[in-house]
């Protein structure tokens, strides 16, 4: 089963010029609360208004990014990463929610790493935001830890027999995030360009960085 | 608890579907996000508490409700439970003449990215000296609690290796159920893949989870 949302769950169309479908029941429930929860002051909607604003554009993968391309250009900054993984995100003045406690995971020729929350959603949202609804959806979460491969195969990731898969269950209060091996053809890079490489995926490890030819097309 | 949530090793959810990545897609979406970030700096509850009230939805329930609606779901089982709002209140939408008014928290707008950026971690001190060291073997333990846990079942009474001591958090079992931090231990455990899965697993392959002192032996 799967929990891509539905055409008439989506209450987009309230903003539409012709009212033909009534808004879904969630969107209905929705507006109820906040009403009541606003008339009893436990939220009021400027309030709710900054956080979607953070949700959707003070964090997210660009910030996870600039830590790789940090970390691939600054040994020493590498080093601090994987040794506490907010510590020095704070150096970059990435931090704050679901974020708090970060451990960075590398990706090496026998290794490579890859993230799931089995009993939920938890992911790193200072460095990489919201998860994507594949990450949330149930059949990642059921399937990565008993079949990488598999699913790594899905998102066109084969890995070689002999190199290692590592799957980080975040079930408790940490979170993690995957330091993507550097392509290469990259020597010399700044980390504005480097960073361009870099994508959510190559951060949760079901994916790996672009090569530069394929950031090129 | 024993339930649907907790998917890790299940079969049946079929390919992994990918949509835009967007973290939301209905405006509704939002707005619940918002809410319950708002809620919960607040002071209405804390993630455990929230993550139990969607675990202990009805099976068939938790599955047929999208990601947001279990999030709707959590902050309406929340507001009942607390006593903040009556069942009538939630359906009207409006709080009653003499309804209950929420007096702590009270977070302004322009507090709200400080906020977020400050974070929350669940570290806290733990008094006594950690049990296990990095390197030692260990055994999840089998137990079956009914209230909220994150002790998944793919790893009950399997043989793992501390591969990390995070130090002490706050414990997510009593803590969802309003019955203290109780802070213990946390150590991450890497788990053969073959210990977990058998002989169709890759023997080199393994998974880590983060495990609290009261769910090892």
């Amino acid at each position: 089963m799967s929990e891509r949302h539905h055409p008439h769950d989506d209450d987009e169309h309230e903003h539409d010029h012709d009212h033909t479908e009534p808004p879904s029941d969630y969107a209905l429930r929705v507006k109820a609360i906040e009403t009541l929860l606003s008339e009893k002051h436990l939220i009021d909607r400027a309030s709710v208004d900054a956080f979607i604003d953070i949700f959707e554009h003070r964090i997210g993968p660009r910030h996870g990014a600039r830590v790789v391309a940090r970390a691939w250009s600054d040994p020493a900054f590498k080093q601090r990463l994987l040794a506490n993984g907010s510590a020095a995100m704070a150096e970059l003045d990435i931090r704050g929610v679901q974020g708090e406690d970060m451990v960075v995971v590398e990706n090496t020729p026998a290794v490579h790493n890859v993230v799931v929350c089995t009993l939920c959603s938890c992911y790193p949202w200072p460095v990489l935001g919201l998860p994507p609804s594949w990450y949330k959806s149930f059949a990642y979460r059921s399937r990565v830890v008993m079949e990488p491969r598999a699913v790594l195969a899905e998102f066109g990731l084969v890995i070689d027999d002999m190199r290692e898969v590592r799957v980080w269950d975040s079930n408790a209060e940490v979170r993690y995030l995957v330091l993507p091996q550097r392509p290469a053809g990259t020597e010399g890079w700044d980390e504005a360009r480097l960073a361009e490489l870099v994508t959510r995926d190559a951060m949760v490890g079901t994916g790996i960085a672009r090569t530069p030819t394929a950031s090129a097309e | 608890m024993n339930s649907i949530h907790d998917m890790g090793g299940m079969h049946g959810f079929g390919a992994i579907e990918r949509d835009d990545d967007a973290p939301f897609h209905a405006e509704w979406e939002k707005r619940i996000a918002g809410i319950l970030a708002c809620a919960a700096f607040n002071g209405l509850s804390v993630f455990d508490e929230n993550r139990r009230a969607a675990e202990a939805m009805p099976p068939g329930d938790y599955l047929a409700t999208p990601y947001f609606g279990r999030w709707l779901h959590m902050i309406e089982t929340m507001v009942l439970e607390k006593r903040v709002a009556t069942p009538q209140e939630l359906r009207a939408g409006h709080c009653a003449p003499d309804g209950v008014q929420w007096t702590a928290g009270g977070i302004t707008p322009a507090q709200v990215l400080p906020l977020f950026l400050g974070g929350g971690s669940a570290r806290a001190e733990v008094r006594e000296a950690p049990r296990f060291v990095v390197g030692q073997d260990v055994v999840a333990r089998e137990m079956n609690p009914a209230g909220h846990t994150r002790l998944p079942r793919y790893i009950r009474g399997k043989r793992g290796v501390v591969h990390l001591h995070h130090g002490g958090f706050v414990f997510p079992d009593t803590r969802a159920h309003g019955l203290g931090d109780h802070p213990q231990h946390l150590y991450n455990v890497r788990f053969a893949a073959r210990e977990l899965w058998g002989a169709q697993a890759s023997a080199h392959d393994a998974v880590y989870l983060d495990l609290w002192d009261a769910y090892l032996q």
